[in-house]
């Protein structure tokens, strides 16, 4: 048997943001492909069923009126709950998908940056997960707005855009968080869940300056005034007689804060990527 | 020139039936515990344990000599060891208990089917229940061992460091309601664990749709509960269904539910079943096509 | 040998306890070249090594006069086909050569043209816009292998790659690995079976418990074991006379006859060559043909191996 030989061509190479631009549109075609957005969106679109559901029944929006069901359900629901979880999920599957599928070896041996593969899966993860929430929130908005007082919707759009921009904030710093630690370990999710639940809720309650090596911390520092995460944050303190008032931070520091633990455990991230072994038996088992 | 039989001979041996299962529940634990994750997990489960046998220790020490340094020292503290305190050990054990099934678990029959070891195991003179039952027993004793077994052991500290007829009375029902409660705890969230690694295709799936499942289960029927102002809604709460189950059995007064015990007793067991027929299935049909 | 490709000093790479190469000094030039040796002997160790997705337990290594650990320049020349077939579910295997290439920086136009090729090239254009999930062991191995070649790279390392292949793919793909090498491009492969390296090379290196034993031509090889007696199978009526006259030599270490056949062991296989055309010649011997067992790598290997 004879073989034609076309000639394969050189590859021309590129730079790191070309090399990052594959690796985003390369990790977002396989989220769509594995239906992993299509979960996450329908994930954050179900919150915004419940008002909806709540006026089909009952025939009235909440006991405390949409504005008021619309800021403890981001919070509650979107904020405290639903985004530490999909970060973790997003942020552990980030390398640790690759040693699942073992594809790794595939990666490793291309000569694209490490540094560029980790930031283009890394900002797929985000903005994929971004859009999600976007929606989420959006569609819960228009729910609560439907169901109560439609006349308010233009002069509460601020609040929308303000949760979705905390939105962005807490889903960069907790996915680079999980990023390192996928990167690290070989099952990196649950202690990741121990860390991101259980610490944060442990130190929150911790007295002095422990709760600044939280990221819900700077999170609510965010929040819009009059919040329940405000309120309850301000009841905890006046409980534990605290001189904490005084080491609150603003939203300027806050935002400077979580875009330096992304930062932070984006690099102990590249840095883990470059270190580490992954084609060792360790990681394929 | 002496020639030997090489050909192939029947097992001459008689082969051992109805312990198949242990062979599936040694091989987990052995794989099992060498992980370093495991090992943190474990970890903060003993700690708790050490923090209770102090807290014990504590209590003795200041019933049996309230003149003591120590009594100075922890009197500022509510120390007392009565039901209560074994049914908080165990609820907060729950949680940390939680965290070692998941990680133990989440990988336990999606792993086998990715690395095809179904059709090893299932070649092997071991059957579907065998491999189900192995994979079911491994977390159950994994979970026995961090929530019974230590809880017992404390009782029996308790009765050693104040030895009376006064002690054993009180501590008389507990290791029953410590049994009954940690199978509650731990056989359910084993189930639900398994099942979660039958259906879905690798561990951070597992891992992240449990954790989902039981955030919801925690939240949502008592928000909506509250919404709908109807109080059988938070019967769909598994965890508060266990704790209130777990209440009644300690005779704590506060009930984490406004409904009767046999209910959630119900529920758990209803829940249950239905994540051991997805397991059961599953299986089954890995077998089948093998 | 011309340029180097690849170059080790004492190089050693142990796992735990488990050593997977021990004390490697060696250097591979262009052309194909065959890594031979049985299950466990640290071949993957070494060309992980070369690729740099292992680092050096000590000692050193060098792709091109580069350490090719985290060297992207390094990475740019080598293409790599891995030892097992893992590629992204929900792909066809067009797309995931596709993708491959564009990993490397190439833009989307070009890549689709360079995976059209490498998928012409394996053989595998008319199921190549099938998903990957669907294909066979060999249409898998072939898709791994497209994606090593669809870049002109100066070294390509092939991993076992006719594991799992049938008798037609292997020929596509000796035929692919030799024309590879024709366009002056380093081919190093690995392999436990000896056919499969013979089929394309003489250039062997012998590896074994993470060691070398033997490198270069696999007639040079042979050549210098000259303590291991030489293997000649005559075929010839006049089996008597034959094996008075090796009996005579000096040289000869063993003689065993069977019907017409007379197998001779020699400690100088030139002169037994040299003796054997001469009796050709001369036509009172009948010599019907002449079969050298030996000259296998197999029986190298194994002789090595022992030794």
């Amino acid at each position: 048997m004879t073989v034609d030989m076309p000639g394969p061509m050189t590859a021309p190479g590129s730079h790191f943001v070309g090399y990052t631009g594959t690796a985003f549109s390369h990790a977002l075609l396989l989220l769509w492909r594995r239906k992993h957005l299509l979960v996450l969106l329908v994930i954050t679109l179900l919150p915004g069923l419940l008002p909806l559901l709540l006026w089909f029944f009952s025939g009235k929006a909440s006991h405390s009126g949409p504005k008021s069901f619309f800021n403890d359900m981001a919070f509650h629901v979107y904020l405290e709950n639903l985004v530490p979880l999909v970060s973790v999920f997003f942020g552990c599957s980030l390398v640790s998908e690759e040693l699942d599928n073992r594809t790794i070896h595939h990666i490793l041996t291309r000569p694209i940056p490490r540094s560029a593969w980790l930031l283009g899966r890394f900002m797929a993860f985000t903005t994929a997960s971004f859009l999600s929430f976007a929606a989420g929130l959006g569609f819960l908005f228009g729910a609560c707005a439907l169901t109560g007082n439609i006349q308010a919707v233009s002069s509460n759009l601020m609040i929308l855009i303000h949760y979705i921009g905390i939105t962005a904030f807490a889903l960069l710093p907790y996915t680079a968080l999980c990023t390192f630690w996928g990167a690290s370990m070989k099952k990196p999710m649950v202690l990741s869940l121990v860390v991101i639940i259980g610490w944060q809720n442990l130190a929150l309650l911790m007295p002095g300056v422990v709760d600044f090596l939280t990221i819900e911390k700077y999170i609510q520092e965010l929040l819009p005034e009059g919040t329940v995460g405000n309120t309850q944050q301000s009841l905890a303190l006046t409980i534990l007689e605290a001189q904490k008032q005084e080491y609150l931070v603003g939203t300027g520091w806050s935002i400077a804060a979580l875009l330096f633990i992304t930062g932070l455990f984006m690099l102990l991230a590249i840095w883990m990527v470059r270190r580490r072994e992954y084609a060792s038996a360790r990681f394929q088992q | 020139m002496p020639i030997f039989d090489r050909s192939y001979r029947a097992y001459d041996g008689q082969l051992r039936t109805g312990l198949a299962w242990w062979v599936i529940v040694k091989q987990e634990m052995r794989v099992i515990f060498p992980t370093r994750s495991f090992l943190v997990l474990l970890g903060f489960c003993l700690a708790h344990v050490v923090l209770r046998l102090l807290q014990i220790v504590a209590f003795d020490i200041l019933a049996s000599n309230p003149e003591s340094s120590i009594a100075r020292l922890v009197k500022e503290f509510p120390l007392k060891v009565d039901s209560e305190l074994f049914y908080q050990f165990l609820t907060t054990q729950s949680f940390l208990l939680f965290g070692m099934i998941l990680y133990a678990g989440a990988g336990m029959i999606c792993d086998d089917v990715r690395n095809n070891l179904m059709e090893v195991y299932f070649s092997k003179p071991i059957t579907w229940v065998d491999y189900t039952l192995g994979k079911i027993l491994t977390l159950v004793l994994l979970g026995l061992g961090l929530s019974a077994a230590p809880a017992i052991l404390l009782v029996v500290l308790h009765n050693i460091l104040a030895p009376g007829w006064g002690t054993l009375e009180a501590a008389i029902e507990w290791p029953l309601a410590i049994s009954l409660y940690s199978c509650l705890i731990v056989v359910p969230c084993s189930l639900v664990v398994l099942a979660g690694s039958a259906l879905l295709k690798n561990q951070r799936d597992v891992t992240i749709s449990v954790v989902v499942l039981v955030i919801v289960s925690f939240v949502l029927p008592e928000s909506v509960s509250n919404i709908f102002d109807n109080t059988w809604i938070q019967i769909a709460s598994i965890p508060r269904s266990i704790f209130n189950i777990g209440a009644q059995l300690f005779s704590v007064d506060s009930e984490p539910l406004d409904l009767s015990p046999w209910h959630s007793v119900i529920v758990v067991i209803s829940i249950s079943l239905l994540f051991l027929g997805v397991i059961c299935r599953k299986v089954h049909r890995c077998e089948v096509e093998v | 040998m011309s340029s180097t490709v690849i170059e080790s000093r004492c190089l050693s790479r142990w796992f735990g306890e488990v050593i997977a190469v021990n004390n490697l000094s060696l250097t591979i030039g262009s052309g194909i070249t065959g890594l031979l040796g049985p299950n466990g002997a640290g071949k993957t160790t070494l060309l992980k090594l070369a690729l740099g997705l292992y680092s050096p337990s000590r000692g050193m290594i060098r792709i091109f006069g580069e350490p090719p650990r985290n060297n992207l320049k390094v990475l740019a020349r080598i293409g790599y086909c891995p030892e097992s077939d893992y590629f992204y579910d929900h792909m066809s295997g067009f797309e995931f050569v596709c993708w491959m290439v564009r990993l490397r920086g190439v833009d989307s136009r070009n890549a689709r043209k360079m995976a059209e090729d490498a998928c012409a090239m394996t053989g595998i254009s008319h199921r190549m816009h099938d998903p990957v999930a669907s294909y066979s062991q060999g249409m898998r191995r072939r898709i791994s292998i497209a994606q090593a070649i669809a870049v002109e790279v100066d070294l390509l390392i092939l991993d076992e790659p006719m594991a799992g292949l049938d008798p037609e793919s292997r020929e596509v793909v000796f035929n692919l690995i030799r024309k590879i090498a024709e366009s002056g491009r380093a081919v190093v492969f690995s392999s436990h079976i000896l056919y499969e390296i013979e089929r394309v090379t003489h250039n062997v290196v012998l590896l074994h418990q993470g060691g070398l034993i033997a490198q270069g031509d696999i007639r040079e090889i042979r050549e210098l074991i000259d303590e291991h007696p030489h293997t000649v199978t005559i075929e010839t009526p006049d089996t008597q006379r034959l094996a008075a006259f090796f009996a005579a030599q000096s040289t000869t270490a063993n003689i065993d006859l069977k019907d017409s056949r007379i197998t001779v062991q020699t400690r100088d296989p030139n002169r037994l060559y040299q003796q054997l055309n001469d009796l050709v010649l001369d036509d009172s011997m009948e010599i019907r043909s002449i079969h050298c067992p030996d000259d296998n790598l197999q029986s190298v290997f194994e002789y090595l191996v022992k030794r």
